[in-house]
């Protein structure tokens, strides 16, 4: 029985066949040249590649909340106007419609449109008034 | 390719190899002095020849792409040291723990005319292999590459007291490893 001693001796026939040699090597060389060159595009172009990314995402997303809360845009929002008086609503105008100076046309329609409104509600109440008004001329 | 050396500073054992011109070893004579000592010490820590290569090579791959200013006299132990780090990452790694300890089998690499004579050999390689890691690092580095304690305990970064302790307990587990108890 061997002691621990003979490790040296005892690991040169245990393991004898176990060696570094020339394909290990090549291995070595071909590793440290991929290694080389790898690790410099990597210690340089990664940082870079990361920016250009964050900045892209920065502007997509700065171009796309500027854009739903642009002018540019059409938004079919409903304006309903109810007139004091009136029975029914008027009917709805689209802002998405509207053109340059169109928005005051349908204002003043939309009051016009009222006003007749009011004048039919109260038109049957004053024909009794009249009525009266022309039997006391009459008499 | 050579390697820029600093001054020895003493306190540690110099290798025969460089001890005596001091100029820089070209990577070619570091690896045909010390590249089979890497190799069969990471063999003997992992128990897997692939392994063991894979770690050898990355040790050598280190030393070319860091180009470290080895100390004359300490290369082999700068070496030992990156394999010796290298094979602990390795051990505590999940692929180890689930595809290596299932197959703790050590196997022998005799030249073909000896394989009928190394039985002691065999049985004292396997002992070893089969010593708990941090017992295992001690005893190659002391018995196995001829390093004391002091150098030890500075390769391993631990006290010289921790290193005494383990090798003591070391050969304590080999004595009954080797007569057939069971050192657990």
């Amino acid at each position: 029985m061997k002691k621990i001693e003979q490790l040296p001796e005892a690991t040169e026939q245990a393991l004898f066949s176990l060696r570094a040699d020339d394909a290990l090597k090549h291995r070595i060389f071909e590793q440290a040249a991929a290694s080389g060159t790898t690790g410099r595009k990597s210690g340089f172009f990664r940082p870079a590649v990361c920016l250009s990314l964050l900045s892209a995402a920065m502007i997509a997303v700065f171009v796309l909340l500027s854009g739903l809360g642009g002018t540019g845009t059409t938004v079919d929002n409903d304006i309903h106007t109810i007139s004091a008086g009136s029975y029914r609503s008027v009917s709805p105008v689209h802002l998405g419609d509207l053109v340059d100076g169109a928005e005051e046309a349908a204002v003043e329609e939309t009051a016009e449109e009222a006003e007749e409104d009011e004048n039919e509600t109260a038109g049957p109440e004053e024909e009794p008034a009249e009525e009266e008004a022309e039997g006391e001329n009459a008499d | 390719m050579l390697f820029s050396l600093n001054t020895v500073e003493g306190g540690i054992r110099e290798d025969s190899a460089s001890s005596a011109a001091e100029e820089p070893l070209s990577f070619d004579r570091l690896y045909e002095l010390y590249a089979t000592d890497v190799l069969r010490v990471a063999y003997y820590y992992l128990g897997d020849r692939q392994r063991a290569e894979d770690v050898t090579q990355d040790v050598f791959v280190k030393l070319i792409v860091t180009k470290p200013a080895l100390v004359p006299g300490k290369e082999k132990a700068w070496l030992l040291k990156v394999a010796l780090n290298r094979c602990r990452d390795l051990w505590r790694g999940a692929w180890f723990r689930k595809v290596v300890l299932g197959h703790p089998a050590f196997e022998l690499f005799p030249a073909e005319d000896e394989v009928g004579r190394i039985a002691d050999s065999a049985a004292l390689a396997e002992a070893v292999n089969q010593l708990p890691q941090e017992f295992k690092e001690v005893v190659l580095l002391h018995y196995y590459q001829g390093y004391g304690v002091t150098e030890i305990a500075e390769m391993l970064e631990i006290a010289e007291g921790t290193v005494s302790s383990r090798l003591s307990r070391a050969r304590s587990r080999l004595q009954k490893t080797m007569k057939g108890d069971n050192p657990e």
